[in-house]
């Protein structure tokens, strides 16, 4: 029986202390993570695992948005629990993370209010 | 019953009024500046006369040399009475009053009208204004400031214009119609004005824009190599994009100091968040007090960052909100900068029905409303806010007045007109003059009403009125 002890999360962020920080809160917290500082990388760990959960900022490198990671990442798993993290969204972002049932979360986040989130995600609790 | 069908006949003067407004509307119709000049010719052969053009002055030579002409086979070379540095048209720019030439050399030639077309705005770009400096093309426009025209602006730029509408008259033409040509033209000079400036606002914006590098921000980057297309991006009423403009306000005006605290400080303050967040566990005791410290400042900061970038979240939908908690926010938010530019606060706030109305937009506009007042006193005062839902007598709809009233210098009547424009502002160097323009935006938009009184030293009123649409 193969069951995985843990659930696994992918978190993009192109700020180096922030991916981190964000991957020593969420490994504390139980998860296993893969953080990834690039959409490139993030679409790379994207092939090679399961995940039970996307997190990504919005703004990534090149101008690649997280919105693109995470619709890459439900072309593999449609239903896979995911949200964007970002500082501001103007309504057509908002829009669009909305209609493809992506959430929102604003920074700065608050702590509680992230893991919350997080933990809601990935139980696919709506 | 005699009926005898009765023909109504107009008298002349309310036709020509009548035709006289047509004429105005159809030029403010106008959205880029490009399109003014030619349209105003239009309208001055509709009104009768037989042919028109406009000269503009060269900078150089000082003569003046025609730019558009309607019915008017524009000669090779116009005569130097007309047209010359002494001629008749620079005259009439030089005292910038219209002027009626009478057959000259020539019996045979027709009676001309010359009206000068100056740009107008006399208050300074933002960006001359947010240096210091002072903005040249304001400066031509003030009255008497002959010769200096078309010099443009060191820091933004923008050139002014000077030229003269040449007129031929049929004949001879009365006072009333030569008043009413007069106006039709100061009215086009207004209109042209206000399209060049703001043609101009939207090119420098777009130039900022690509320095800023707004990322994420849904506002169009110029790509490597594009020209700036230089001209008004929407038409009148156009809503959508009137929002994208107040968008692009936000942050020019806010400039660089939105672009940073956006992407320079929030991603930092996310990770030292997020670090005094795990170092919860490890904290000697003896280290515990200054770990607390740390930990609430932190917070402290992150609560402003969230609540300044609110103000760009266009996140949420109209929805039923109720304004006295709006009121209450923008109060909690600026309490300390009330106390400290000693402004006492009163607050008086009816019982008010929710509200189907764009939440983070009434903020703004209350916190500018708010901010404004506490300007306008700065040896302090006092600061009214009241609120009150006021239902029409037929009981058919239902308003929601609020009163923003300060003790403060008063706003001259002079100027109390032009407020709402763009580029206006009584605050010299810090203003944008763009504040109460949106503010103006963003009722209009929610299909409300704003209006103001004021009395110079005694205060000003604002009173905003927003409809409430049941949810």
């Amino acid at each position: 029986m193969i069951s995985r002890a843990k659930y696994r999360i992918l978190v993009v962020d192109d700020e180096a202390a922030v991916l981190t920080t964000y991957r020593m809160i969420l490994e504390r917290q139980g998860y296993e993570v893969i953080a990834c500082p690039t959409s490139t990388e993030a679409l790379t760990a994207l092939e090679k695992h399961c995940f039970d959960g996307v997190l990504c900022d919005y703004s990534l490198e090149n101008r690649h948005t997280g919105l693109e990671v995470i619709l890459a990442a439900r072309k593999r798993d449609a239903t896979i629990p995911a949200a964007l993290l970002t500082g501001y969204a103007t309504k057509e972002t908002a829009d669009e993370a909305s209609s493809h049932n992506i959430s929102i979360m604003f920074k700065p986040t608050d702590i509680d209010e992230f893991l919350n989130t997080t933990s809601r995600l990935v139980r696919r609790d709506s | 019953m005699a009926t005898a069908k009765m023909h109504f006949q107009p008298s002349r003067r309310r036709r020509d009024a009548a035709q006289s407004r047509a004429a105005a509307l159809r030029l403010l119709q106008v959205t880029r500046a490009a399109d003014l000049l030619p349209v105003l010719l239009q309208e001055v052969v509709a009104l009768g006369y037989p042919r028109a053009m406009v000269l503009e002055r060269n900078a150089g030579s000082g003569e003046m040399s025609p730019i558009a002409a309607l019915n008017w086979p524009v000669p090779a070379k116009l005569s130097n009475e007309l047209a010359g540095r002494e001629g008749a048209a620079a005259s009439v720019l030089a005292s910038n009053r219209s002027a009626v030439r009478q057959p000259g050399v020539h019996a045979s030639d027709p009676p001309l009208s010359l009206h000068p077309m100056l740009y107008s705005r006399a208050s300074p770009c933002w960006e001359a204004r947010a240096n210091a400096e002072n903005c040249m093309a304001a400066q031509n426009a003030r009255p008497g400031k002959a010769g200096a025209w078309k010099q443009p602006c060191s820091v933004c730029a923008m050139a002014g214009y000077a030229a003269v509408v040449v007129v031929e008259l049929r004949g001879r033409s009365s006072e009333t119609e030569l008043a009413a040509l007069q106006d039709l033209i100061s009215l086009a000079n207004a209109h042209l004005s206000h399209l060049v400036k703001i043609e101009h606002y939207c090119h420098r914006v777009r130039v900022l824009e690509t320095a800023l590098a707004g990322r994420n921000a849904g506002i169009p980057v110029l790509e490597e190599g594009e020209q700036p297309v230089h001209q008004l991006p929407f038409a009148p009423g156009d809503v959508q994009a009137e929002r994208r403009m107040l968008e692009i306000e936000k942050f020019a005006s806010a400039g660089r100091l939105a672009a940073t605290i956006a992407h320079e400080v929030n991603n930092p303050m996310e990770a030292i968040k997020n670090a005094v967040y795990l170092l919860a566990g490890s904290v000697p005791e003896s280290a515990l007090p200054v770990y607390s410290i740390l930990k609430s400042e932190t917070e402290r900061v992150a609560r402003v960052v969230r609540q300044m970038l609110g103000l760009y979240r266009d996140a949420e939908p109209a929805k039923a909100v109720n304004v006295n908690t709006l009121i209450e926010d923008t109060l909690l938010l600026l309490n300390r900068q009330m106390q400290r530019a000693n402004v006492q606060v009163e607050v008086e706030l009816g019982v008010l029905p929710d509200a189907v109305i764009a939440a983070d937009q009434i903020r703004q506009v209350l916190s500018n409303l708010v901010i404004n007042a506490r300007d306008a006193m700065p040896d302090g005062g006092r600061l009214r806010i009241r609120s009150r839902h006021r239902i029409c007598p037929l009981q058919t709809s239902s308003w929601i007045r609020i009163l923003i009233a300060d003790s403060g210098a008063g706003i001259p009547r002079e100027i109390i007109g032009d407020i709402f424009q763009p580029f206006v502002s009584t605050k010299g160097e810090k203003g944008t003059g763009l504040g109460l323009w949106i503010v103006k935006g963003i009722i209009q938009n929610h299909a409300g009403k704003i209006g103001v009184r004021s009395r110079v030293g005694q205060g000003t009123v604002f009173v905003i009125d927003l409809p409430v649409a049941k949810p």
